[in-house]
């Protein structure tokens, strides 16, 4: 140790004194743990944007025709539910011909007859 | 040993550009430019961050973290400025905030016998005589007074980057450099020859 303590430059000495000091040893372990503690790498916008693209139409895809399957059941059952009941109340009323409630065509002749009933 | 890095603020304007090279591929997720910076700055790191803990292993701790936090600040570092100094500074406030909590740990009363304050037997054995008195009387200078002599006369940085560092002015930085030299050279007085 040399040099005045008013001396503007740096004191080599106590320079090298305090590095030893100080020095915690070899690097090289230290680097590799930061390395290992840095977070995955984030990728790309685009990348990422373009896998949910993918994975979303997909998703909208099986969505739509869920839905539509099931849309186009329920708007069909609930009609011929009704149409049957509707005929089957009629039938039981007395309020129609039963031919009405026939799955077959009637017979002329019975139509005729059934209109000249007093 | 530890890889013996020169003084940051020599090497001149092909390291600094170097440099610039790096930290944009760092910015832009290349992890081997990071890794490089890491590696070039790891010593000065340690050193600092020791400087202010004392403790080898909380000093460890606090580098990592602040290398960690560069990395997820780098989008806010002026790539027109050193690299050094920013990273040193974001060194030297993590390992503050890390004394600041072992300062309240220790002074709960379950934590007071964890790690007290007896040096193991790797510690004891690691320095010589004249590396443990500095590292006392490193102890007795005050945070900011050790940190601005570590940074001129270990790492070579000047009174305007130290004080771009620490954050206080030039003159302040000059004042603490000379009274920690003073300090430490009395200190030292008797172990002269060993310079």
């Amino acid at each position: 140790m040399t040099e005045s303590p008013f001396t503007r430059g740096p004191d080599p000495a106590l320079g090298a004194a305090l590095r030893r000091a100080l020095d915690a040893g070899d690097d090289r372990p230290f680097v590799a743990r930061v390395l290992a503690a840095l977070p995955a790498p984030r990728p790309r916008t685009w990348e990422v944007l373009a896998a949910w693209a993918q994975r979303g139409l997909v998703a909208a895809a099986a969505a739509a025709l869920v839905a539509g399957l099931m849309l186009a059941r329920a708007g069909e059952r609930p009609a011929a539910v009704e149409l049957d009941e509707a005929f089957a109340a009629a039938v039981a009323a007395g309020g129609a011909p039963a031919e009405l409630a026939l799955n077959d065509p009637p017979d002329p002749s019975v139509a005729l007859a059934t209109s000249e009933r007093p | 040993m530890a890889t013996e890095s020169p003084p940051q603020h020599q090497g001149g304007a092909a390291r600094t550009e170097n440099e610039a090279a790096l930290v944009a591929r760092a910015r832009s997720g290349d992890r081997a430019a990071f890794g490089a910076l890491v590696e070039r700055y790891a010593g000065s790191a340690r050193r600092i961050a020791r400087a202010v803990l004392g403790d080898p292993d909380d000093a460890d701790d606090a580098a990592q973290d602040a290398f960690l936090s560069a990395l997820v600040k780098l989008d806010q570092f002026d790539a027109r400025r050193p690299f050094g100094p920013w990273l040193l500074r974001i060194v030297a406030n993590a390992a503050a905030d890390r004394r600041r909590r072992r300062t309240v740990r220790r002074a709960e009363p379950l934590d007071s016998n964890v790690g007290g304050q007896t040096p193991g037997p790797e510690a004891a054995a690691e320095s010589g005589e004249l590396a443990e008195r500095l590292q006392a009387a490193l102890a007795e200078l005050p945070e900011r007074r050790r940190l601005a002599e570590v940074l001129f006369d270990v790492e070579g940085y000047g009174h305007a980057e130290i004080a771009d560092i620490l954050g206080i002015p030039e003159g302040t930085v000059r004042s603490d450099v000379f009274h920690a030299r003073r300090f430490l050279r009395e200190r030292l007085a008797n172990l002269k020859e060993e310079w």
